[in-house]
């Protein structure tokens, strides 16, 4: 038997007043996915984030967290054990010592000891903020706040974890660590839905993607078939000696739908509509042809660019 | 790594521990304990100067002080904590967090009326070895202490447990204006000049009466009047309740719990989701019909408390009319719900469980049924009262004129304030208390300095009955008429504000469903 979906809505929608944030939200994300959730500010991403956390109630629909119906209007503890969520603003009690903070959370969610210190302890190493324990709160920088706060979101080890915006306002390096302890929680068989308004910060490690647009979800998909549905690629080629003939001969292959020089980087970009094999035979063309090759790479085109083809709005 | 202890209150109680280890750090613990012995000394240096007294009687006046200062200094420094620290917490939007965890919202609660207010815990814990040996020294009677005490802790009890339920509806509502510091002080202050005084008359009247108090007292004090004057019989529904221990304890402790169950039962509801109405419409029917009982009961004595029953009949009658309007008045905005909350059932709606039984019991209905039962509620025990003991017994006409006219036009009032409510408009509460307040105030200030009065001009009673104030001797058969033409009027408002109301909720819903498609 399947194991049910991690996260599983019907028609999930949520009116503030009058005018709808999520709309007829149809959702399946499954187990030990990374499902990226892009869309432009105030699509709905956060409304829809909320009421996967419990944080705010549908005005319709339903929702269901590993097979388990959420229950309006009652404590639903036993989802509320399964799920860890991150906000994009992340409070903390700055009166608090590190320690302290993470262990006040994981009593709430029933951890005891002798597993208790050994959770934070683990849990410190994974966000590198074993040296920091016993300082207070209020002295961490930015980036450790969030990773302290990523910390308090995983202590009671949930099966699902909902990060809303997690890397906006983050440096370079910070993004990089935080992306990091993303995958290593995906290989310890966490799910994880992200949402961010940035389409590339996503695109590295998400497993599958959906956009929301006016309170709609108008895509989703695992991210291999959505890069499988654009048939075209391109092919990146440069040689020691002049284009001019290279580009010739390009132009009269069956296979090439276009051929472009890049007269500054020295280089011929190519939309190729063949096979793997087709390419392979294309290189091995081009070597008997004693063209001095230097270059030979295919280049996936991104994400944007392909959201952009199939009419969405630029997302970032 | 943590202590035996500390690990038994983590798990007992998360939030317990977590406010002490954000609260005892060292130096704030050291100034709780010095400030609390500064005063302690003070306090017993002032009275060990008195040395024209002798020694057993400055023990008496430290103890006495002692018993005074002790529950004011708590209440006050409690609900100034704890209103305080929950302003601050939804502020920052870390109570959020606490919502989303597993633990029952009660125990987080508990935790926080435990925990918060732990250094004002602290030093008045501190004092209390003093006040019980100055008590001792000076032969207080003992079972008065142990009443005091136990009076003491539920009494603060039930105290913050309201202070968190104000700490929790000034935060989240647009209702509250201001900083949050002003609205912690303004409840300190309340808490100071209101809460407290009241909490020492009600106790010694009643609670602390048979308990011999005030005979100790008296010997110290030669210019009291004798004790026995003092002994009053308090009753309720016609028992008297501080004349023996058990009936003493017994009502007050009986009062305090029961007012505290629906003070959690509105909490929990609460703090799980704040943004609905302050309370549920089943609550508001426990809580109508326990206040009700409660006030009414007072007015009901019997001849041997001779004084209070002859002004009773008719102050009484307008005492419990003024009771009963405001009780409703507080009811109806706690019960009313908001514009987007009335969308949402209306969207329900598609699905209905019974719209009647919706209107009674639902959330998220509009409150004019609900309303209109707490009436029904306050008029099962106010009409009898008013035919058996108050104006009524001589006069029932008048009696019906009053019940009729306080039921209308507190259904006006509710029908224009859920409709207020119904706008989509910026602070519909703070419009709907304007609107009501000038309703409430204007007309009769107007029609006052105008001398259009009853006893001037007879014809006016009907617009007095119709703004909700029947108030005439209706010594004239002509006033009665003219009322009754107020009532009548009272009844086409109400009959066409309802319409307009339902006119309203039907465009409503016609707008929602063509928006959800």
């Amino acid at each position: 038997m399947t194991p049910p979906p991690v996260i599983a809505t019907q028609q999930l929608t949520k009116q503030f007043g009058d005018s709808i944030a999520v709309h007829q939200v149809d959702l399946q994300v499954q187990q030990g996915e990374i499902y990226g959730l892009i869309g432009p500010n105030g699509a709905g991403k956060t409304t829809l984030i909320r009421m996967l956390a419990t944080a705010e109630e549908p005005t319709l629909g339903s929702i269901a967290i590993g097979g388990q119906t959420l229950i309006q209007n009652q404590p639903n503890p036993d989802i509320k054990r399964r799920i860890g969520f991150l906000p994009d603003d992340f409070p903390l009690y700055d009166d608090l010592l590190v320690w302290d903070y993470l262990d006040y959370f994981a009593r709430l969610y029933y951890l005891h000891e002798p597993e208790l210190s050994q959770r934070l302890h683990e849990i410190l190493a994974l966000v590198d903020l074993e040296n920091k324990r016993y300082s207070p709160i209020s002295t961490l920088s930015r980036g450790m706040k969030q990773r302290l706060s990523l910390a308090r979101t995983i202590i009671h080890k949930p099966t699902l974890l909902l990060l809303d915006e997690p890397v906006s306002g983050l440096d370079p390096v910070a993004r990089v660590q935080f992306r990091q302890t993303l995958k290593t929680l995906q290989q310890q068989g966490l799910t994880i839905f992200i949402s961010s308004h940035i389409l590339s910060d996503l695109e590295d490690f998400c497993t599958s993607i959906g956009i929301m647009q006016m309170g709609q979800l108008v895509e989703s998909s695992e991210l291999r078939a959505l890069y499988n549905r654009d048939q075209t690629q391109q092919l990146i080629i440069s040689t020691m000696a002049d284009l001019a003939p290279v580009e010739v001969f390009l132009q009269n292959h069956a296979l090439v739908h276009d051929c472009k020089v890049l007269p500054d980087k020295h280089q011929i970009a190519v939309t190729f509509t063949g096979t793997e094999g087709d390419i392979v035979a294309l290189l091995r063309s081009l070597i008997s042809q004693n063209f001095p090759i230097i270059d030979f790479h295919r280049t996936q085109e991104s994400l944007e660019d392909i959201f952009i083809k199939m009419g969405y709005r630029q997302t970032s | 790594m943590t202590s035996t202890f500390t690990n038994q209150i983590g798990n007992w109680n998360p939030q317990l521990l977590r406010e002490f280890r954000g609260r005892l750090k060292p130096r704030s613990l050291a100034a709780a304990i010095v400030i609390s012995l500064i005063g302690q000394t003070l306090l017993g240096l002032g009275f060990s100067q008195q040395t024209y007294n002798p020694v057993i009687e400055r023990w008496a006046g430290l103890a006495e002080t002692m018993t005074w200062i002790i529950p004011y200094a708590l209440f006050t420094a409690g609900s100034y904590y704890l209103v305080s620290d929950l302003n601050q917490e939804e502020k920052r939007g870390t109570l959020n967090f606490i919502r989303l965890s597993p633990r029952p919202s009660q125990d987080i609660l508990l935790g926080k009326m435990l925990g918060v207010p732990i250094l004002p815990y602290i030093a008045i814990g501190l004092a209390i070895p003093l006040h019980l040996l100055a008590s001792f020294q000076s032969g207080m009677p003992f079972l008065f202490l142990i009443s005091y005490y136990l009076t003491l802790a539920i009494g603060s009890f039930a105290w913050f447990s309201l202070a968190i339920l104000y700490g929790l509806l000034s935060s989240s509502r647009t209702l509250a204006v201001g900083q949050q510091s002003v609205m912690a002080v303004a409840f300190a202050g309340l808490t100071l000049f209101f809460l407290s005084p009241l909490y020492f008359v009600w106790n010694f009247a009643v609670t602390w009466q048979p308990l011999g108090f005030d005979v100790w007292s008296a010997q110290w004090d030669s210019y009291r009047s004798a004790p026995s004057n003092r002994n009053v019989p308090i009753q309720w529904f016609g028992q008297a309740i501080n004349q023996s221990i058990w009936q003493s304890q017994g009502f007050t402790l009986i009062v305090l719990v029961i007012a505290t169950v629906l003070i959690w039962l509105m909490l929990v509801r609460l703090f799980r989701n704040p943004n609905t109405t302050i309370m549920s419409k089943w609550q508001s029917y426990a809580i109508v019909s326990f206040l009700e009982a409660l006030i009414i009961g007072f007015f009901v004595v019997t001849s041997e408390q001779g004084d209070f029953a002859e002004i009773s009949a008719v102050t009484g009658s307008w005492l419990l009319y003024a009771f009963n309007v405001g009780l409703t008045i507080v009811i109806m905005l706690a019960l009313c719900p908001q514009r987007a909350s009335l969308l949402d059932w209306l969207r329900f709606q598609k699905h209905p469980q019974g719209i009647l039984r919706d209107l009674v019991w639902a959330d998220k209905s509009p409150a004019i049924v609900a309303i209109a039962i707490n009436l029904v509620i306050i008029n099962a025990l106010y009409v009898p009262w008013m035919f058996l003991v108050g104006v009524g017994k001589e006069n029932p006409s008048v009696a019906a004129i009053i019940v009729l006219s306080m039921t209308g036009v507190l259904l006006i009032y509710t029908t224009v304030v859920q409709q207020i409510l119904a706008l989509r408009i910026r602070n519909p509460y703070t419009w709907s208390m304007g609107g009501l307040g000038l309703w409430m105030l204007v007309p009769p200030i107007m029609l006052a300095i105008l001398q259009i009065v009853p006893d001037e001009m007879p014809a006016s009673m009907m617009i007095w009955t119709f703004l909700g104030y029947p108030f005439s001797d209706f010594g004239k058969p002509i006033l009665i008429s003219s009322a009754l033409v107020g009532l009548v009027a009272q009844l086409c408002v109400i009959v066409l504000l309802v319409w307009q109301f339902q006119n309203h909720l039907r465009t409503l819903s016609r707008s929602q469903s063509s928006m959800i498609g």
